[in-house]
C-alpha cells in the first residue's frame, strides 16, 4: 500500500471517529481549552485595537467603533446557520447522531449572535441614521434569521424523541438557508438604509487598514468562541442522551475521582 | 491609547452595545458550563442509585 493511500485511510478513520459520542466527548474536552485560549488571545488585542488605537471615522466619528462587535457577530450569525444546515444534512443522509446533536447545539449560539447583531446594529443606527430601526431589507432579513433560529430551537424542544426532533428541526434549518443569500444581497437588491458592502475578500475593501485589521481579528475570535461554545453544549447533550451507556458511567466516575 | 470617545457624544451608544454583547456572550458561554457540571452530578446520583438497587 502506498503512503498516499495510507494517509487518506488514516484521515478517513480519524473523521469517522468523530461519529462516536465517547470519542467526541473525550477529544472535544481536550480541544475546548485551546479554543478559549485562541479566543482570548485574539479578542483582547482586537478590542484594544478597535476601541483605543483605531482612529475615528471621518464621517461617523466614534460611533463606528460598534463595527468591531456588530460585523463579526453578523458574519457569525450567518455562518452558524450555514454550519447548522450542513451538519443537519450530514445527520440526515448518514444518520450520524453526533452531527445531528452538533446541528441542534448551533441554534442557541447562532440566536445569541443574531440578537447581538440586531441590538448593536440598532444602537449604531441611532447616531448614524437617526433611528433605532427601519424595516429595510438587511434589518428585516436578519430579524427573519433570528425567527428561524428560534423556530429550530422551538421545534427541537417540542418533539420528545431527540433524534426525531433533530431531523424535524434540521429540515427547517435546510429550508431556512434560503434566507442567507437574501441577507447578503439585500443591500444590492433593494434600496436600503443599511450601507452596502464595505469589505471585499476578492476585491478592494473601502475600509482603511487601521480599522480593517482589528475587525478581522475580532471576526476570527468569534469563530474560536463559536467552536468552544458549540463543543461544550454538544458534550452536555451527548452526556444526557447516553446517560445509561457505559462510556458515560466511566466518564462520570473518572470526573468524580 | 486613545479613549477620548468615552467622554464624547457617541459613548451612550458604544458602551451599551458592548455591554449587551458581553452579557449575551457570557451567558451563552457560561450557561452550558454550569448546567454541564450539574448534569454530571445528577447522572452520578442516578448511577449510584442504580448500583444500590438489589439485582
Amino acid at each position: 500500500m502506498s503512503s498516499h493511500t495510507s494517509f487518506w485511510k488514516r484521515c478517513k478513520t480519524w473523521f469517522h471517529r468523530w461519529g462516536s459520542p465517547a470519542w467526541f466527548y473525550r477529544t472535544s474536552g481536550l480541544i475546548i481549552p485551546w479554543l478559549w485560549a485562541g479566543f482570548f488571545l485574539l479578542a483582547i488585542p482586537g478590542l484594544i485595537w478597535g476601541l483605543s488605537i483605531a482612529p475615528p471615522d471621518y464621517l461617523q466619528g466614534d460611533s463606528y467603533r460598534i463595527i468591531f462587535i456588530h460585523v463579526p457577530s453578523a458574519w457569525q450569525s450567518m455562518l452558524i446557520f450555514a454550519v447548522m444546515a450542513i451538519l443537519a444534512l450530514i445527520g440526515m443522509v448518514w444518520r450520524i447522531r453526533v452531527a445531528e446533536t452538533l446541528a441542534m447545539c448551533c441554534a442557541p449560539i447562532g440566536a445569541a449572535f443574531t440578537i447581538v447583531t440586531l441590538a448593536t446594529g440598532s444602537l449604531w443606527g441611532k447616531p448614524t441614521w437617526g433611528t433605532f430601526w427601519q424595516w429595510d431589507g438587511r434589518m428585516t432579513s436578519e430579524l427573519v434569521l433570528l425567527f428561524l433560529y428560534l423556530g429550530v430551537i422551538g421545534l427541537q424542544q417540542a418533539i420528545e424523541e431527540p433524534r426525531k426532533a433533530a431531523r424535524a428541526a434540521g429540515l427547517l434549518a435546510l429550508v431556512g438557508v434560503v434566507n442567507l443569500p437574501i441577507i447578503h444581497y439585500s443591500v444590492e437588491w433593494w434600496t436600503t438604509l443599511h450601507q452596502g458592502t464595505t469589505i471585499s475578500f476578492f476585491g478592494e475593501s473601502s475600509i482603511d487598514a487601521s480599522m480593517l485589521w482589528p475587525l478581522l481579528i475580532m471576526a476570527i475570535a468569534a469563530k474560536f468562541y463559536f467552536g468552544a461554545a458549540l463543543l461544550t453544549r454538544t458534550r452536555n447533550t451527548l452526556l444526557l442522551q447516553d446517560r445509561e451507556k457505559n462510556w458515560v458511567r466511566e466518564t462520570v466516575q473518572g470526573e468524580k475521582s | 491609547m486613545n479613549l477620548d470617545w468615552l467622554s464624547g457624544p457617541h459613548a451612550v451608544y458604544i458602551l451599551p452595545a458592548y455591554a449587551i454583547a458581553l452579557a449575551v456572550y457570557l451567558y451563552t458561554a457560561l450557561a452550558p458550563v454550569f448546567s454541564g457540571k450539574r448534569q454530571l452530578r445528577q447522572i452520578a446520583d442516578i448511577h449510584q442509585h442504580q448500583d444500590q438497587q438489589p439485582s
